[in-house]
């Protein structure tokens, strides 16, 4: 049954027709936007840990590294690139992946790691994830503040007894992540701004960034910034404006026109973006539109 | 400043820029240019999309931190095919047995929305037959026959002999055939069901020829 061949054959010379065939079928389609976040989100801690490495400081900075065998994250120090190993061989322990299988609360950090990553945050840390709910640390230096446009005096998480950039709050039930980035924004440019700060969209924007998580009481955080500083009141504000409680929110406490403001960003099960510029008051009843809702890219 | 943006340069430049290190920009422009087609290589190479997913991102990740090894012999996308081939045939050999059933057609969903009417059971039936290949040359066939890599680069993406390349799919292609003929599919299925394997895979898998690595 088998045909004649050597290898002086040209790869063309095919009596069987399976080369046509194959070549015939249909392409499998782009990535599936799920796994476009989850990557992003996994190469968004690799640069994290990178800059935190070489940042050299904070024992605080961790980034994520995935356990298959426990099916979540877990926090590892360190990680600049290794320069050990061949580059095809791709068993290391960090590079090892959250098979989908068991990857549905892992989703849900990867997705709101994405928007945060939007969000210009390029020091994202994901830290252990726990039952229920997900930890997510995020840092973000002076410089890297003032790369996005702002003044980086990083001023409204500092008077919260913050860092440079703040987890306010986490929920991984409502699909919320809370956080303070000090970061001015504008509605004129509220849409570049977000897209500008992802670290890999082609602005040539370069992300540095430490961990700094800090966590002041919850009472403290809403004393100082109001109910969006909650999960649930950031959840309520997105349900204001209409957004799926299936989508995925990222509200950062910040300025917009100089005046304080949030910048809140909805993230789809396909990946697709919007934020919107509201008021520190924002809530399900009265959501204070400043601007958007505009598409992000 | 500096007037070139990430998607004004070519990948051995964003390359070369993500060693010097800038946060992740350059790679992430990478990332954005082939993810489409890694996806597609690994999800040709595993027929399973969890695999695949996996596989991928795995890849993606050792590409991010060894960048260093890539020393410009090759394209960058030959660099990334080898990296990702690498992590697929990595992670079936270590779920073999699971993958093996993974060749049932429930599991092999690779055509999508993209087929039209009556192409995808024949789509089906070709990716069923090409989950029974060996790995080897599977991903040889999928390299040069699906994705028209030539015999050169894609001896390089997986670490052989042009050759070996050639003859793993000039015997890929029989062993398809021969399932592709009416009941070769169901004379490998009786073959598993004896324990003694697919007779068609198990004659593919006869000792590779000279120039194999």
């Amino acid at each position: 049954m088998s045909n004649r061949h050597d290898d002086t054959d040209p790869i063309e010379h095919d009596p069987t027709g399976m080369r046509a065939l194959l070549g015939s079928l249909p392409d499998p389609g782009p990535m599936p936007a799920d796994l476009v976040a989850r990557i992003e989100a996994a190469l968004a801690a690799e640069a994290a840990a990178e800059a935190s490495a070489a940042a050299s400081s904070t024992p605080l900075a961790a980034v994520a590294r995935l356990d298959p065998a426990r099916g979540e994250v877990s926090s590892a120090g360190g990680g600049a690139r290794a320069a050990a190993g061949p580059a095809g061989d791709a068993d290391d322990e960090g590079s090892r992946v959250v098979p989908l299988r068991r990857r549905s609360r892992w989703h849900l950090v990867a997705v709101a790691a994405g928007v945060v990553g939007v969000l210009g945050l390029g020091g994202l840390v994901v830290e252990t994830l726990r039952p229920g709910g997900l930890q997510a640390s995020i840092g973000m230096s002076a410089e890297d503040s003032a790369a996005g446009g702002s003044s980086g005096s990083g001023a409204e998480p500092d008077a919260a007894g913050g860092g440079p950039a703040t987890l306010f709050a986490e929920d991984g039930a409502l699909g919320v992540v809370v956080l303070g980035s000090g970061r001015q924004y504008s509605t004129s440019g509220l849409a570049d701004e977000v897209r500008a700060s992802l670290p890999w969209d082609g602005t040539g924007r370069e992300a540095t960034a430490t961990s700094s998580p800090q966590n002041a009481p919850q009472s403290d955080r809403e004393q100082g910034f109001g109910p969006l500083a909650g999960a649930a009141g950031a959840r309520a504000c997105a349900d204001g404006l209409g957004v799926p409680a299936t989508e995925t929110v990222v509200v950062d406490l910040a300025t917009v026109d100089g005046q304080d403001a949030a910048v809140l960003v909805a993230t789809s099960s396909d990946g697709e973006r919007r934020v919107w510029a509201v008021s520190r008051s924002c809530s399900a009843t009265a959501p204070g539109v400043l601007a958007g809702p505009v598409p992000v890219s | 400043m500096n007037a070139e943006g990430p998607e004004d340069l070519d990948d051995a430049a964003l390359l070369a820029r993500h060693v010097a290190g800038d946060g992740g920009v350059a790679f992430g422009e990478l990332f954005r240019r082939h993810r489409d087609r890694m996806y597609a290589v690994a999800l040709r190479t595993t027929g399973n999309r969890e695999l695949a997913a996996d596989a991928v991102q795995e890849a993606f990740i050792s590409a991010f931190r060894r960048a260093e090894a890539y020393r410009g012999e090759a394209a960058v996308t030959t660099w990334l095919h080898r990296i990702v081939v690498n992590a697929c045939l990595d992670r079936l050999r270590r779920e073999k047995v699971s993958v093996r059933r993974a060749g049932d057609l429930g599991e092999l969903d690779l055509p999508d929305r993209h087929d039209r009417h009556g192409s995808t059971e024949t789509a089906l039936v070709v990716h069923e037959a090409l989950a029974r290949l060996p790995e080897t040359q599977r991903a040889a066939l999928v390299l040069v026959d699906m994705h028209a890599v030539p015999v050169a680069e894609a001896a390089l993406v997986l670490g052989v002999a042009e050759g070996t390349v050639k003859s793993r799919c000039f015997r890929g292609r029989e062993a398809l055939a021969a399932m592709l003929r009416p009941g070769g599919l169901a004379a490998s299925d009786a073959g598993e069901d004896e324990g003694a394997g697919p007779a068609v895979v198990a004659s593919a898998e006869r000792t590779e020829p000279r120039g194999a690595s």
